[in-house]
């Protein structure tokens, strides 16, 4: 199970991540939901161990992240929320890369990756760099890195960002298999039909807060509240349409 | 209501992708502004060494105005009016070289302005523009600098014009020289990408762009030696007519008075090989217009690639990853390779300086043995070359790319690993900075010392090794992860201290190596003693990587570090 326990993070007098509290058990997909500037980033990135929290604790299977980081870190996959990776190698060249810096040995590294670049379409483009590459096939690139070393822990940031309707089908098939064998799926989207049809549970950030918990299954959903309904309530999002209105009238005046 | 220059669309793209050529894509804000600060810096070493190298030529000219036969002056006049004329060539050259990847616009460029209401010909108008006043900066800063000498070589009651009228032909040929250097550039890339399968463009032109700046480096030295050709000009050779310079000599004789038979033939080469530059430009840059497609898209079908040989296959997986990494990078990103070889250029022309000596050349030719002073002049190119390839392969790798994908390796790092990690880089730079340049000189030293060559190797091999460390002091990066700032130091900072490293290096490298080869025994001590030095600067390297964390944001020196007292 993963515990975050009162984290906080701060940057000098900016509080970006305030006490924030949640669990993730295994075999679950827990949605995590917020507006831009609410902190989500900022969670994922110490939930994955590249920010350290200000304070706070993050527990895997009760085993504190900052007690042994890189053992925590071989046990968590992660897809950053923009395709950020190597364009200049090809796409076996990167998987290799990231399986030999987690230590898998030559041969399955060799044998596993084929087979997901297979699995992920990609095996035709596999001698073109991956600048040539779009944004859904560098998605794919990067999920296929993040499920290379049969991680415990997924933190995915906006997975089906670029991806074709083909791709997302199998990106929503997969998650709910993994999760099925036992896997924890940290799912950070803007998307809340894509969170509704994945996760469930959700989290709703605000200003660095966690200010809902919603339960998403799909046993719930007849009579409880909107994800979407929900989340402009806790958030206080205001009302667009006299912005909509207001960026009509710029452009015709 | 009329607007200025300024406000129209055209001015804002043109300063746009002005802007644009000095953001080399991977330097912050920080960096970018210390990128202009050395870019400026460079300029006034350009401007200092014009005035350095006419204070140097006042003490020859002196005796040449005063002779009575106007014979050697006019010869000396003709020679370095070729070297006035090549040093700004190859300024042109180079800044062009430089920003060759920016000559059409690029994928960005077509994504973002194509669905706007703009012509493709406003487009590559405005870039055309802005290259023009990109080169047109560095070339008239280049001629300002060298006018000082021409004035000087041109006022004296022998010369051919009056001083007015040869520093005006000066200006206009030398344009046109300058010119001819760029057109030539965009005309190799131009047909490249015409040519080329598409899926190769970016490749053979990142590999065209690294061969272009060795040529220039290589070149560097036979620029210097121009001012020895007057004997050849004096005697109509007909080597000069594959001389650039040589031909501009030719057109201002013909525009501005002087020409006889052989400079007229050396002008009509020079006007045949501009207009055949300028209509190789044109041309391709036409094709490239109508086939906008063929140079803003990358193809994804590519041929199978080859595997990557082995000499010494390693059997930790962290130490291969990073040696894998940096193969590529350096294989496929055109900056690093260009940094890498550029640099590494520079040194193998000093040392060709060295070694196309008359005197060295004259025992090249026999083979017996040599006299002192080639001695000295063989045996000090092997530092020429390892300090270039050390410097040059550091910062190559110090470069960064894609800094934001760097995110894998700090998830990853482990103290555990980073040590095997960090070996890679020390086994790059040995390999290039002592590997290379002992191979390229073993045939040399063996020629020069026979079987004791071995020693000489050996000591050069020490002092090569000693460089590597201590240009890994304090290195605590994964190749191409951490983000840089130029500028560190001043132009002139830096400039004082290479050249001191330089010379120093040269002559206590060189004696080390030769006098190793003449006494083993000497040679044993001070291998041992240098040997020793590496070590313990190894021991401190390594003890570093083993508590310290891997870095990945540099920082000004400017920045200050606090002492964290509670």
């Amino acid at each position: 199970m993963l515990e975050i326990r009162g984290l906080t993070k701060r940057y000098g007098a900016l509080l970006a991540i305030d006490r924030i509290n949640f669990c993730l058990s295994r075999g679950e997909v827990l949605g995590y939901l917020g507006p831009n500037g609410s902190g989500k980033s900022t969670t994922v990135n110490m939930v994955v161990g590249l920010l350290q929290p200000s304070s706070g604790a993050i527990l895997l299977d009760g085993k504190s992240q900052s007690d042994d980081p890189v053992a925590y870190k071989q046990r968590v996959g992660y897809v950053p929320e923009e395709p950020y990776l190597y364009t200049h190698l090809t796409a076996p060249e990167y998987l290799t890369l990231v399986g030999r810096l987690r230590g898998i040995a030559s041969a399955p590294l060799e044998k596993r990756s084929s087979e997901l670049l297979r699995l992920f379409q990609l095996h035709d483009s596999r001698y073109s760099t991956m600048a040539a590459f779009s944004k859904g096939m560098r998605q794919r690139v990067l999920l296929a890195a993040a499920l290379l070393h049969n991680p415990d822990l997924l933190v995915l940031d906006e997975p089906f960002s670029g991806l074709d309707v083909n791709a997302s089908l199998l990106f929503r098939s997969l998650i709910t298999m993994l999760a099925a064998e036992g896997r924890m799926i940290l799912f950070s989207s803007h998307r809340f039909d894509m969170v509704e049809k994945v996760c469930s549970r959700a989290i709703i950030l605000s200003k660095g807060r966690v200010v809902a918990q919603h339960d998403v299954s799909p046993a719930r959903r007849g009579d409880a509240e909107s994800l979407e309904d929900l989340f402009v309530r806790v958030t206080d999002q205001p009302d667009f349409t006299p912005v909509a209105r207001d960026i009509l009238s710029v452009i015709t005046h | 209501m009329a607007t200025g220059w300024r406000d129209r669309p055209a001015a804002h793209l043109t300063r746009h992708f002005f802007d644009a050529l000095f953001d080399l894509g991977f330097l912050s804000r920080e960096g970018a502004d210390a990128f202009i600060r050395l870019l400026l810096g460079i300029i006034a070493v350009i401007f200092s060494f014009g005035l350095l190298l006419t204070r140097i030529y006042m003490g020859k000219y002196a005796a040449l105005k005063g002779a009575a036969d106007p014979l050697p002056y006019l010869s000396a006049l003709a020679a370095d009016t070729t070297l006035a004329f090549g040093l700004p060539m190859w300024i042109a050259a180079f800044i062009t070289v430089l920003i060759s990847h920016s000559l059409v616009p690029d994928e960005t460029d077509f994504r973002v302005l194509m669905p706007l209401p703009v012509t493709r010909a406003f487009i590559y108008g405005t870039k055309l523009l802005a290259l023009a006043i990109f080169c047109g900066m560095f070339i008239g800063a280049s001629l300002i600098a060298v006018t000082p000498l021409v004035g000087l070589i041109s006022s004296s009651r022998h010369a051919p014009t009056l001083p007015p009228v040869a520093l005006a032909a000066y200006w206009i040929v030398g344009t046109m020289s300058c010119a001819f250097s760029v057109l030539a550039v965009i005309a190799i890339n131009g047909l490249l990408t015409v040519v080329v399968p598409r899926s190769r463009v970016h490749g053979v032109t990142a590999s065209t762009r690294s061969v272009l700046l060795v040529a220039l480096m290589l070149a560097v030295p036979f620029v210097f030696a121009l001012p020895a050709n007057a004997d050849r000009i004096a005697a109509h050779s007909r080597s000069m007519y594959v001389l650039p310079p040589a031909w501009f000599l030719g057109v201002a004789r013909l525009m501005f008075g002087g020409a006889d038979a052989y400079t007229s033939q050396l002008a009509f080469i020079g006007l045949a090989a501009l207009a055949a530059a300028a209509v190789i430009s044109v041309s391709s840059y036409v094709v490239l217009y109508r086939r906008f497609d063929r140079v803003m898209l990358r193809s994804l079908h590519v041929a199978r690639r080859l595997p990557r040989l082995r000499l010494s296959p390693s059997t930790n997986p962290w130490r291969t990853a990073i040696a894998d990494f940096t193969h590529a990078t350096l294989r496929r990103s055109a900056l690093h390779q260009g940094v890498l070889l550029g640099m590494s250029a520079c040194g193998a022309a000093l040392a060709l300086n060295r070694l196309v000596d008359p005197q060295v050349i004259d025992w090249l030719r026999r083979l017996g043995a040599a006299r002192f002073d080639v001695v000295i002049a063989v045996m000090g190119a092997p530092w020429l070359l390892m300090f270039a390839a050390g410097l040059a392969t550091r910062t190559a790798i110090a470069l960064p790319i894609e800094q934001r994908a760097n995110w894998i390796f700090r998830m990853t790092e482990s103290e555990a690993t980073r040590v095997a990690q960090l070996r890679a880089v020390v086994r790059l730079m040995r390999q290039i900075t002592v590997g290379v340049p002992l191979l390229l000189m073993a045939p040399l030293e063996w020629a020069l010392f026979g079987p004791r060559a071995v020693f000489a190797l050996a000591a050069n091999a020490a002092c090569a090794l000693l460089w590597v460390e201590v240009l890994l002091q304090g290195w605590r990066k994964i190749p191409f992860t951490c983000s840089y700032m130029p500028g560190k130091q001043t132009a002139a900072q830096s400039t004082v201290v290479g050249i001191g490293l330089l010379v120093l290096g040269v002559s206590l490298s060189g004696a080390i190596a030769a006098g190793s080869a003449r006494a083993p025994l000497f040679g044993a001590v001070a291998i041992a003693l240098l040997g020793a030095v590496a070590y313990a600067f190894a021991r401190a390297r390594v003890a570093l990587w083993t508590y310290a964390p891997l870095e990945f944001d540099d920082r000004l020196p400017s920045a200050f570090d606090t002492l964290l007292l509670q």
